[in-house]
């Protein structure tokens, strides 16, 4: 299947994906589990761990790229409160399973990552929000945390230090809007999943009105590493910033990619920051499906503006994506090809959001529904030219105007789909009525 | 009514406003739970299904009050315009008594239950996992007696178990089949052919998505992403994951489920 012209994997999360029983403690150990966290707690001091990940350059995984060492060190101190640590399982967007292959087939790496990062951040417990769709991860995750503290790397004193945590896996229960960080914390404090306004950010007053640090699986499953190997070693690797644009934080280290929808061979591969969408959708993906060809493919999940196969000449980067007019997302790619009809494409990822929608925002909870509307009359044949307008008004009216980010999630796809494919929205229109009393 | 409906629990949160909004009234369109279409009334029908002996009127002395509830609804809209007295012939005779709530943790729960609670420093924190555990365990679905049993022993508003259910999805709050058949439908297992194995399920077994067969075998869903993407389509038969799914590999697996 690989040629010899591929970009090479490098292995550094996923060193234990196809190790038999690695999720077992025994064999996780066998292969350098924990020896990170005895590192930290031994030899550094929390702030000493915040450095390393500030010199990292790491950016969050779960789709937003905020500098994770600079979140931590946003964490509010001397509350006379307790500080959390969460953990965002909550891999809720569609075409991502990246963290499913982490938490199922190498959780301690996960916990280990958990586990510092809250020695960083004096966190005293860890939640872990698992999506409610992954019963697995949910298995493999408390089945860790079982064996971990039967083995004194979980809870009080741990590994014979002054350092003392809790874990617990969390079961989220079926809503998008759950990854959302704060829709995330209302969920975990047993409530609908309604983001909050920010500030306060959740580094302030988070769970429980308390402060807390909420990242994402993959970017905690990072900090072992860095913690081994420093975090200059880190950023040597992938993207460097842009040294014409000094806002540019680059995209350092590797980075969990995937490829979903109508290609040969979909699935999830690691690779230093620097591939290019095409080596992985023609490459690693395995091209277009027999006799088809790639049409438009959505970079990361199902929340980014598509790309036309002539566009996938564009790095897998966080500043490069948006260069190109879309976004790195979560780094796991949804391909069409020419037999996907982009208007029922369109209503297919309309209904997604106006499903999902909290309700909390008018034109989120509005807006959605109306252009799902819209656009299912479009692909019924019933649609006129102006409404294509209408929906334009309605981009406007929804990006930006609410709480969280979903409703410009919406957005984004569906406006570059009108954009790049309005023909095939024209061509399923009705010729528009002659008015009365004309011709 | 009760001391339940005053929220109680020590959780008040930074957002105590939008709490006290009413999960109880049908959700606004839009909301999750459902959409414009399958809104039509559906928390009602579970609810007056579930318990029909509960919807006696809660003022009979007044006369708007008798009948039934279309008729009760009219005379209200009437009763606004010809101010007949009082304020209560407005809404309440379409209010139906709160449910009776079931003990809750039962017995075989209890120390599960205590185990959850203890996990987080507020008790309300544990309500998603309880509820995980409770539809698990207790018959597939939450009752509104259940519901009610669960607020009592968490120590909130039966109004806000009912929130937190109709929004999210993998609550039921009506009963289901013995295999609850979730094919996902967002966009990489729509590209796949999820549409095929929906069409499939009607053809096999005459139910669309939402419906339950009246022996109480099979319910089918259509649910958003199950997160097995990269062996799309994908769907789910309870908490069991069927991958690379095809319409005759479906008709194999639906043949072989009892």
């Amino acid at each position: 299947m690989a040629t010899p012209a591929l970009y090479p994997q490098t292995k550094i999360l996923s060193k234990n994906f196809e190790v038999p029983g690695a999720h077992t403690l025994a064999v996780a150990r066998a292969h350098g589990a924990y020896a990170s966290l005895e590192k930290a707690l031994k030899s550094m001091t929390p702030g000493q761990v915040v450095e390393e990940l500030k010199k990292s350059r790491l950016r969050g995984r779960g789709g937003a790229g905020f500098p994770t060492g600079t979140k931590w060190s946003f964490v509010a101190k001397n509350t006379g409160k307790p500080t959390y640590l969460v953990l965002n399982a909550d891999e809720s967007e569609p075409g991502t399973f990246k963290d499913r292959y982490l938490m199922e087939r190498d959780p301690h790496l996960v916990l280990e990552g958990c586990l510092i990062s809250a020695y960083a951040v004096e966190a005293t417990v860890i939640y872990v929000y698992i999506r409610g769709e992954y019963p697995h991860s949910i298995a493999r995750m408390e089945a860790a945390m079982d064996e971990a503290r039967a083995a004194g790397l979980v809870g009080k004193g741990i590994l014979g230090s002054k350092f003392s945590c809790e874990a617990w896996v969390h079961p989220g229960a079926g809503a998008y809007i759950c990854g959302e960080e704060t829709g995330l914390l209302e969920s975990l404090e047993g409530k609908r999943g309604h983001p909050r306004i920010k500030p306060p950010f959740p580094a302030v007053e988070g769970v429980f009105r308390c402060p807390t640090i909420i990242n994402n699986v993959e970017t905690l499953a990072h900090v072992p590493w860095i913690v081994a190997h420093g975090g200059e070693a880190f950023a040597k690797q992938g993207i460097p910033p842009d040294p014409a644009n000094p806002r540019s934080l680059g995209t350092a280290g590797t980075k969990l990619m995937g490829v979903s929808g109508q290609v040969r061979n979909p699935g999830v591969w690691e690779f230093e920051a620097g591939i290019t969408l095409r080596e992985i959708v023609h490459g690693y993906g395995g091209g277009p499906l027999p006799g088809r060809k790639v049409k438009a493919v959505i970079p990361g999940g199902l929340s980014m503006p598509v790309l036309t196969d002539a566009e996938l000449d564009v790095k897998m980067g966080f500043d490069d994506l948006v260069k190109a007019g879309s976004g790195l997302g979560t780094a796991c790619a949804i391909v069409m090809d020419d037999s996907c009809d982009m208007v029922e494409a369109s209503v297919n990822i309309a209904h997604f959001f106006a499903h999902e929608s909290c309700g909390q925002c008018t034109p989120c909870r509005e807006g959605c529904h109306w252009l799902e509307k819209i656009l299912r009359r479009i692909a019924d044949g019933e649609g006129q030219p102006s409404d294509l307008d209408l929906m334009e008004s309605l981009y406007k009216n929804i990006e930006g105007r609410t709480i969280c980010a979903l409703a410009d999630a919406a957005v984004w796809p569906l406006r570059s789909i009108l954009k790049k494919f309005r023909g095939e929205f024209l061509a399923k229109m009705t010729p528009a009525p002659v008015p009365a009393g004309v011709a | 009514m009760t001391p339940q409906d005053v929220p109680s629990g020590p959780a008040t949160g930074p957002y105590g406003k939008l709490k006290k909004r009413d999960p109880n009234q049908s959700p606004a369109r839009g909301t999750r739970g459902g959409g414009y279409d399958e809104l039509a009334g559906a928390p009602a029908a579970a609810w007056e299904g579930a318990a029909p002996a509960t919807l006696t009127p809660a003022a009979p002395a007044q006369p708007a009050a008798v009948g039934a509830k279309v008729a009760a609804a009219k005379a209200a809209a009437k009763a606004g315009a010809s101010s007949s007295p009082g304020v209560g012939a407005k809404s309440v005779p379409t209010i139906p008594k709160p449910p009776v709530p079931v003990e809750f943790p039962p017995a075989a729960l209890r120390a599960e239950c205590e185990a959850l609670v203890a996990r987080y420093p507020q008790r309300l924190a544990a309500l998603i996992p309880i509820l995980h555990l409770a539809q698990r365990k207790l018959g597939g679905w939450i009752s509104p007696e259940l519901e009610a049993g669960i607020a009592k022993y968490l120590g909130c508003a039966d109004q806000h178990v009912r929130g937190v259910l109709t929004f999210y999805t993998m609550f039921n709050t009506k009963p289901v089949g013995r295999h609850h058949v979730q094919v996902c439908r967002t966009l990489s297992c729509w590209l796949r052919g999820a549409g095929e194995l929906t069409a499939c399920l009607k053809r096999t077994t005459g139910l669309a998505p939402g419906q339950t067969d009246a022996e109480g075998r099979f319910t089918v869903s259509e649910v958003e992403c199950l997160g097995l993407c990269e062996t799309a389509p994908a769907l789910f038969v309870n908490d069991d994951a069927h991958v690379h799914v095809t319409p005759s590999s479906l008709e194999t697996l639906l043949k072989s489920l009892p």
